[in-house]
């Protein structure tokens, strides 16, 4: 008997065991044969943590066009940009390029490529990598990553010499070249790609990942020497084209570690505190909490409020403007009237941003625009709080009081405003909702999945609070999204599309002049812009909320020279990791302590 | 003959489980109303972009290569015979890379995980368990057991936030997240063996402290039950030692249950433990989950949803049939 137990026990043990074994024995990470790695040291090693889990983020996938593959999850440190472009000062920063120039009518773009540049096996970076990178992507039309855009545009593009590109558009263009070959957040610019590795490759399926032939083959300053789910780490090479030429100092540190795979705010901050990472971003809870518990970090504003950089995401309040009630500038401006900024900025936001007037940002090349229209918005103050403007405007839409002290039509339907946002907007939802609810309006808030699937197919029935992406330097990328070109009730358009709908001819006719200025002609584009404000602000489309931060958080314990405003370099770039502007942090990082 | 029936009966019956589960398992995620790819392709355009009427276009292509533009009947019978030959597709987020890789990735460091702390909180538990139930125990283990009791109570992501929080934080003791250390590759070395030992201490310490009470209570239960039993009252007159009345009447009477809910809860192993490898970023099947669940990763969603419902199914296939050899009253009853 005992015996028959010991054999059954036996038995379960043994299919235990050997299901445990195939596992384990069958099952090892497929990324644990890449070749050994040298040591580098902790002091030599800069460590990028990433801030948030991210898609399109297989690490084996190198090629910057094909399906899956992202700029942002550390692709953006291995290729470089023609020029770099630095928000603060509206400062272009030529890289591969030299400089640029277009014809009298900005129908055409000759591009000026710097003869020193070279791919990192040596051959040279020519016009007709440019060409054919350009070419490639425009004969796939829409297959690709940014071919859509590029085909759209251009007419045609040639070598004129090694050095040389001629672009023709199809129409004037005068931001062809900031849109597409300037780097700047993650914004329709791309990198030019090698065309002795691409030719006869599929745009669409090449990964361009071989560690043994040492691909991908860039003109960067690093060698992937290993990439998997968890991190990728790029060793920097001595033959780098800028280094030799003299343009860069080597890079300071000899690793970079991209750390892919995103953790909790917790345990990053104290990843900063420990310094076991040199750059992250935070929240601002958890920003203020790091300054606190070490004096060896910093962000962009320095180790003092707001922290972050202003962000092109400036937060808005949408509402369907063809949609009654929302067809109401009216009950528009009185949705506005009943916000206090002020109090959702020091609340939810603990004083880390500032209220946004307008729906773009104030970075250096559109403030100027926005100073220049003070009158307007004192007559239309977008950030007024004032409850008693606010009940005008209401009766001037046709609405009520009723018993309950809530705002109803004049059927006797109380108003209702379903507000959905996304995660980062939580707090500030309930926030808005208080205070729309203390006015008279029955708001609530919530946080669906699809929030912003629905806003950017502008397919939304009531109020979504979001970011508008895509203003950089000059007032027609702020305002083109709210032209009726851009709307499309299909949904078919997604991004830089008119998220509320709202259609003025007028309006369009100005913005239509201001595509085909220079963005650096103020004198031409300030007259244009102060009329469009005149009949967006009486409007009020979108309903203008806060200013978008990015709290990065920088560890000085090995490195120094960050782009922050007391730096020894000044803000030189926004330091946001996953930008394609990052690798101007990665050229100009110093040892810490060295002058 | 009447074997061969049963086998098929419960062979029958895993498939039917299987089906089911797996059809729940497709339709449950789209429940949600979510368009992944075009969601995916905006959120990556949050950071600004201020040219991109591209992207309906590789909306559309992106869709065709993920079958997403199919009617929803036809995803899913293309889904059902995908399942059928094991091919779980490709991912949406990390595509092109396959489910079957990113699980390939994770599944080690999970199974590996929750392996052995199941087994060593099994073994510790219902040792533990057993003894206190057990009337002759010395006084010290009857000591012990309320502390661990109490720990079985408390939830193992919060045993692993406060054992964060003092090993690694304060006392930086131990590495408080990640499978190992940042810029190691993984390897076959005793070196990255040991850095994989010291980076998972914590995620299983709190696994096991919190597991080892569940044990220890089922046991001592079953344990309190067996001690007022004839048989053990018969032994003691008989003369037999208290040791051998603990192993040969107490645990071999009680130990069927245990070894039926440890085969279970070893079917739950490639599923991870899901809190813990978050709060520990631990790069395992749970953590692959989590995120998969929040990108509307619906193939790794389902892939790793499906083998969890296969190896359940497989291992109560398992304990059906190894059940018998451990206790003969359920073979005669068979």
């Amino acid at each position: 008997m005992s015996g028959r137990w010991i054999a059954g026990l036996n038995q379960a043990g043994m299919v235990v065991a050997f299901a445990v074994g195939i596992g384990l024995s069958s099952l090892v990470p497929s990324y644990a044969d890449d070749p050994p790695l040298a040591d580098v040291a902790r002091q030599d090693t800069l460590i990028v943590g990433s801030w948030a889990e991210n898609a399109w983020k297989d690490p084996t996938l190198y090629n910057p066009f094909a399906i899956g593959s992202s700029l942002v999850t550390g692709q953006g440190s291995v290729w470089e940009g023609l020029a770099y472009w630095n928000a603060f000062k509206d400062e272009t920063i030529f890289w591969q390029a030299s400089g640029y120039e277009y014809n009298d009518d900005f129908t055409q773009l000759t591009i000026h490529l710097r003869p020193e540049v070279k791919w990192s096996d040596g051959q040279p970076f020519t016009a007709q990598d440019v060409v054919f990178t350009m070419q490639s992507l425009i004969d796939l039309n829409g297959k690709v990553r940014f071919s859509k855009d590029l085909a759209n545009i251009t007419k045609s593009v040639e070598a004129t010499d090694d050095h040389t590109v001629v672009i023709k558009m199809k129409a004037p263009a005068p931001r062809y070249f900031f849109n597409f070959f300037t780097w700047k957040w993650n914004a329709g610019a791309f990198p030019i790609v090698p065309k002795h590795i691409f030719e006869g490759q599929d745009f669409a399926t090449f990964t361009n990942y071989d560690l043994q032939k040492k691909w991908p083959i860039t003109t960067g300053p690093f060698n992937v020497v290993a990439s998997n789910a968890q991190q990728k780490i790029f060793d920097t090479r001595d033959d780098w084209w800028a280094s030799v030429s003299g343009l860069n100092h080597p890079l300071a540190f000899k690793r970079e570690v991209f750390l892919a795979a995103g953790t909790d705010q917790t345990v990053r901050s104290q990843m900063v505190v420990n310094g076991d990472i040199d750059i992250t971003v935070l929240a601002p809870a958890a920003a203020i909490s790091v300054i606190q518990q070490t004096p060896d970090v910093t962000f962009h504003s320095g180790r003092k409020p707001p922290y972050g950089y202003e962000d092109t995401y400036t937060q808005q309040l949408f509402v369907p403007t063809q949609t009654a009630p929302f067809n109401s500038a009216d009950l528009r401006w009185a949705i506005s009237y009943y916000l206090d900024r002020k109090q959702i900025v020091s609340v939810a936001w603990m004083d880390t941003t500032t209220p946004a007037p307008v729906p773009y940002p104030d970075f250096a090349g559109l403030k100027k625009y926005t100073d220049s229209i003070p009158d307007l918005l004192g007559k239309y103050n977008t950030n007024e709080y004032n409850p008693a403007k606010g009940d005008e405007r209401m009766k001037a839409a046709g609405y009520t009081k009723n018993a309950d002290g809530m705002w109803a039509d004049a059927s006797g339907k109380q108003l209702k405003l379903q507000i959905a946002g996304w995660d980062e907007w939580d707090a500030t939802g309930e926030i808005v909702v208080e205070q729309l609810r203390r006015a008279g309006i029955e708001a609530t808030y919530s946080d669906p999945p699809d929030a912003a699937d629905q806003l950017a197919r502008a397919q939304y029935t009531s109020v979504i609070a979001d970011g508008a992406q895509g203003a950089f330097r000059d007032p027609y990328e702020a305002l083109v999204p709210f032209t009726c070109a851009r709307t499309d009730p299909s949904g078919v358009r997604v991004v830089g599309g008119n998220k509320t709908q709202w259609c003025n001819a007028d309006f369009d006719a100005l913005v239509d002049q201001m595509a085909l200025i220079d963005p650096s002609n103020e004198a031409a584009l300030m007259p244009l812009y102060r009329k469009a404000m005149e009949i967006w602000l009486p409007d009020l489309p979108s309903i203008p909320t806060f200013e978008w931060m990015h709290n990065i958080a920088m560890v000085t314990k090995y490195w120094d020279c960050w782009p922050t405003v007391d730096g020894k370099l000044g803000e030189y770039v926004n330091e946001q990791p996953r930008i394609l502007g990052f690798g101007l942090v990665l050229h100009n990082l110093c040892r810490a302590g060295s002058n | 003959m009447e074997t061969v029936k049963y086998l098929v009966r419960r062979f029958a019956f895993l498939v039917l489980v299987v089906f089911a589960a797996g059809t729940l398992n497709f339709f449950l995620p789209r429940l949600t109303g979510q368009d992944p790819i075009r969601s995916r392709l905006l959120d990556e355009m949050k950071n600004g972009a201020s040219f991109a009427s591209g992207i309906s276009d590789l909306v559309k292509v992106y869709d065709e290569k993920f079958g997403l533009d199919l009617p929803l009947w036809h995803q899913y019978l293309n889904y059902l015979g995908d399942m059928s030959r094991l091919d779980l597709g490709q991912s949406f987020t990390s595509y092109p890379r396959t489910v079957a890789q990113l699980i390939g990735d994770a599944l080690p460091w999970t199974v590996g995980l929750l392996t052995v702390t199941t087994l060593v909180s099994f073994a510790l538990g219902s040792l533990l368990g057993a003894l206190v139930g057990w009337p002759k125990s010395p006084a010290w283990i009857r000591a012990i057991a309320p502390p661990v009791f109490t720990l079985a109570a408390i939830p193992y992501y919060l045993l692993g936030l406060a054992m964060l929080w003092l090993f690694a934080f304060e006392l930086h003791w131990l590495p408080g997240s990640g499978g190992y250390r940042i810029g190691t590759i993984p390897s076959h070395t005793w070196k990255f063996a040991f850095d994989v030992l010291q980076h998972s201490v914590l995620p299983a310490l709190s696994i096991i402290l919190s597991s080892v009470g569940f044990w220890a209570l089922s046991m001592r239960s079953m344990m309190v039950g067996i001690t007022s039993q004839d048989y053990v009252a018969m032994a003691e007159a008989k003369g037999l030692t208290n040791r051998t009345i603990l192993v040969r009447y107490g645990l071999r009477n009680v130990m069927l249950p245990q070894i039926t809910a440890l085969a279970l809860e070893l079917g739950y192993v490639v599923s991870g433990t899901i809190l813990v490898e978050v709060v520990f970023t631990y790069p395992g099947i749970g953590l692959l989950l989590f995120n998969s669940i929040k990108l509307a990763d619906f193939p790794v969603i389902q892939g790793i949803v499906f083998t969890l419902i296969v190896s359940l199914a497989v291992a109560t296939l398992i304990l059906d049939l190894a059940l018998p050899f451990l206790d003969p009253r359920i073979r005669r009853r068979a």
